[in-house]
């Protein structure tokens, strides 16, 4: 299948799956960081739980090729910095990347616009991408996984996030209660 | 109901997992006992690397500088790491000369035949069938690794920089 198709489909799914997840609405997903509403952690572990058991039991089983699996390179600073710019973007939006196409491909405004603003905030650091290409070759550790990481077998790795989900969901369900 | 259903199948998942086979399984058998010092291809090495061989430690012994300039996948500075952290049956691949020691194995050529081999394999249009195979190989762990495997005229005198070339994530 050419790949070009396949992301498109594979997109679509996502998009799709995030609008009925109710993940188009910024009320909804600022609800998160309010601790009213946690379905932007209850959707978004539940896939991180799903596609982890999936691709661990599909390579146990022989179907999937762990090794075609890219694992993208860990760089701390970097990483750390756009970490917290993208959580500034997403409290002030109430959008993030994803969820901001699915809001603007139903017609919400306040998506598009975010769509706006992420795209001029791609141009701007292609243009001033010169002087922070040191700083975002910084601080390299190469393609890290937890089992290596923490010298334990993939299974264990596993079995704690599963273990991990399971416990947050039961804290999430009680703290929306609760507000 | 559903919910607890899916609960109760990911716990059901989650704990088989502990029973994965351990590490020591899916050891390659070509560590022999008693070993010393090896030597290993670049491209061997990166086969090692895509495939997650456990217990596998690749240790870079260059400057930080050079090592901030670019570095082989999951390389570790060894500044960075304490000597104490490494495990007796862990394999120890070490990036530019060492001392030999069990285990430890030292890339060939170092971080430019890296460069040279996996990131940039390069053959002519009429190499010979050996030569091809080999190419061949190497090209697909190239890829992986965000590698460029090119047919060329002629061989080029100097290779380009694998760090222009790194393939990153989404």
């Amino acid at each position: 299948m050419n790949p070009l198709l396949a992301a498109v489909a594979i997109g679509i799914a996502f998009g799709w799956t995030l609008e009925r997840a109710g993940l188009g609405s910024a009320p909804k997903l600022a609800g998160q960081f309010y601790f009213t509403d946690l379905t932007v952690f209850k959707v978004m572990f539940s896939a991180i739980v799903t596609a982890m058991l999936g691709v661990f039991w599909l390579s146990r089983l022989g179907v999937l090729d762990l090794s075609r699996v890219y694992v993208p390179e860990t760089f701390l600073l970097p990483q750390l910095a756009g970490g917290l710019l993208f959580g500034a973007g997403f409290v002030i939006a109430g959008l993030c990347p994803g969820t901001s196409c699915v809001a603007a491909a139903t017609g919400r405004g306040d998506g598009a616009m975010v769509m706006f603003g992420m795209f001029s905030g791609v141009l701007a650091t292609g243009l001033a991408f010169a002087p922070l290409n040191h700083f975002y070759e910084s601080t390299a550790r190469g393609s890290l996984i937890l089992p290596d990481l923490l010298h334990v077998n993939y299974g264990v790795v596993v079995c704690a996030i599963v273990a991990m989900a399971l416990i947050a969901f039961q804290f999430a369900e009680r703290l929306e209660k609760r507000t | 109901m559903i919910r607890r259903g899916l609960a109760i199948a990911a716990a059901i998942l989650g704990v088989l997992a502990l029973f994965d086979a351990p590490a020591s399984r899916w050891r390659s058998s070509r560590r022999a006992a008693g070993a010393t010092l090896h030597t290993i291809a670049p491209v061997e090495l990166a086969e090692w690397i895509r495939d997650r061989k456990p217990d596998l430690r690749v240790i870079d012994l260059r400057s930080e500088e050079a090592f901030e300039e670019y570095h082989l996948p999951r390389a570790e500075r060894f500044d960075s790491i304490a000597a104490a952290h490494l495990k007796s049956n862990e394999t120890i691949v070490l990036v530019d000369g060492a001392v030999g020691e069990r285990n430890v194995y030292v890339l060939r050529g170092g971080v430019r035949a890296w460069t040279d081999e996996v990131m940039n394999p390069t053959i002519t249009a009429n190499a010979t069938p050996a030569a091809r195979a080999a190419y061949d190989r190497a090209s697909i762990v190239s890829r992986y690794f965000g590698g460029v495997p090119r047919i060329v005229d002629k061989l080029p005198a100097t290779r380009v920089n694998a760090a222009a070339v790194r393939r990153r994530g989404c």
